[in-house]
């Protein structure tokens, strides 16, 4: 959807055109879905956190600003009520803090890992890095949206979004260095 | 710059400026250490890569397009809420409100005068069985009022006895 359009079909969602917005919806629902499961690795809780933004859009809807994408706007809401779930989890200890299990996948298969495997350790090594690293690196690793699209969605000048990936990356690959015992990666 | 300092360049490799990018590729030409940490950081980013072209959508696109939806109609109010904010914030109703207050103001600046024209006419030439309603004559009457009534006050007195003030009233009406 180009931004044309897409403005069109805000303006009418302002007038309280249910349509237009339902289009809005459609195009983004992916987008919000996708990074609230990268967050959450929970089908349920990303559902709910895709339809919970979507209705703050929608109340707020006389508050966008036109200088941002509806999808930056989206993705801020989302990564937010994320970010808000894994806090309220790490409260309840519904997330393990202590990924050791992955160790147990890892060494089963000395050689490759297959990418499931991968993205399951990945993922698992994410739950490690703090609330910042962690909303960095899905965004621009995983979700791999610009950087300046990053910060703006996190509210995080260059640098500190630059500093907060540099930790991220050097996490997630000290992790993986663990479990690549006989890999390249094990060389440093 | 020494090694350490290349490390934090080398894992921000992708989102170095050119210059930038050329002052790693020139460093790591010439120190092996710095070059393997390229090496595996950049091995680190394709896996990275990979994992995040593997998309992930929701099960039922259109059962949460409709979750979705059924959740926002269920905000009634928030159409009125849309109505009243918009119309508030409306340039053109703004304009309405301000002509249609500024002409309700001249309109009754304008009766106010063409009453108080009318009165004063009113009062120059009197109709007749009117009343009219002026301070001066109003005053005038009062007096005389006033003075037909102190004809009879001396008769009128509590101190003296009723057969003295009906004594007294019958003189004054001789
Ligand atoms: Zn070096």
């Amino acid at each position: 959807m180009d931004q044309e359009a897409e403005l069109d079909l805000i303006k009418k969602a302002m007038k309280g055109d249910a349509v237009a917005f339902r289009l809005l919806v459609e195009a983004h629902q992916g987008l919000a879905y996708s990074i609230a499961f990268r967050f959450t690795r929970n089908e349920q809780e990303s559902e709910d956190i895709v339809q919970e933004a979507f209705l703050k859009i929608w109340k707020n809807i006389l508050r966008y600003e036109r200088e941002f994408r509806f999808k930056t706007w989206l993705s801020k809401i989302v990564t937010n009520l994320s970010l808000d779930y894994l806090k309220s989890a790490y409260k309840k200890n519904n997330i393990d803090k202590n990924a050791n299990d992955y160790t147990m996948i890892a060494t089963s298969d000395e050689n490759k890992l297959e990418a499931d495997e991968l993205k399951g350790i990945v993922y698992q090594l994410a739950e490690q890095l703090t609330k910042k690293q962690k909303a960095v690196f899905v965004l621009r690793d995983l979700e791999q949206l610009e950087s300046e699209e990053v910060c703006r969605i996190l509210q995080l000048s260059n640098g500190n979004m630059k500093s907060n990936l540099y930790y991220a990356r050097l996490k997630i690959k000290e992790g993986l260095q663990k479990i690549y015992k006989n890999d390249e990666l094990q060389r440093l | 710059m020494n090694c350490n300092d290349y490390k934090k360049s080398i894992f921000l490799y992708a989102e170095l400026s050119t210059l930038e990018k050329a002052e790693v590729d020139m460093h790591i030409k010439g120190c092996d250490n710095c070059f393997a940490l390229f090496h595996a950081t950049q091995k680190m980013q394709i896996s990275l890569n990979r994992i995040a072209q593997v998309k992930v959508a929701p099960e039922n696109a259109a059962k949460l397009t409709r979750a979705i939806m059924t959740k926002i109609n269920g905000t009634t109010a928030s159409k009125w809420h849309h109505f009243f904010t918009l119309s508030f914030h409306s340039p053109s109703l703004k304009i309405s409100l301000s002509l249609l207050s500024a002409l309700i103001i001249v309109t009754f600046s304008l009766e106010s005068f063409n009453h108080s024209i009318l009165s004063k006419q009113f009062l120059k030439q009197p109709s007749q069985g009117s009343v009219t309603l002026d301070s001066k004559v109003f005053r005038e009457k009062a007096s005389q009022r006033k003075g037909k009534a102190s004809f009879f006050v001396d008769c009128l007195s509590p101190f003296k006895s009723n057969q003295y003030s009906l004594e007294c009233l019958k003189n004054k009406f001789k």
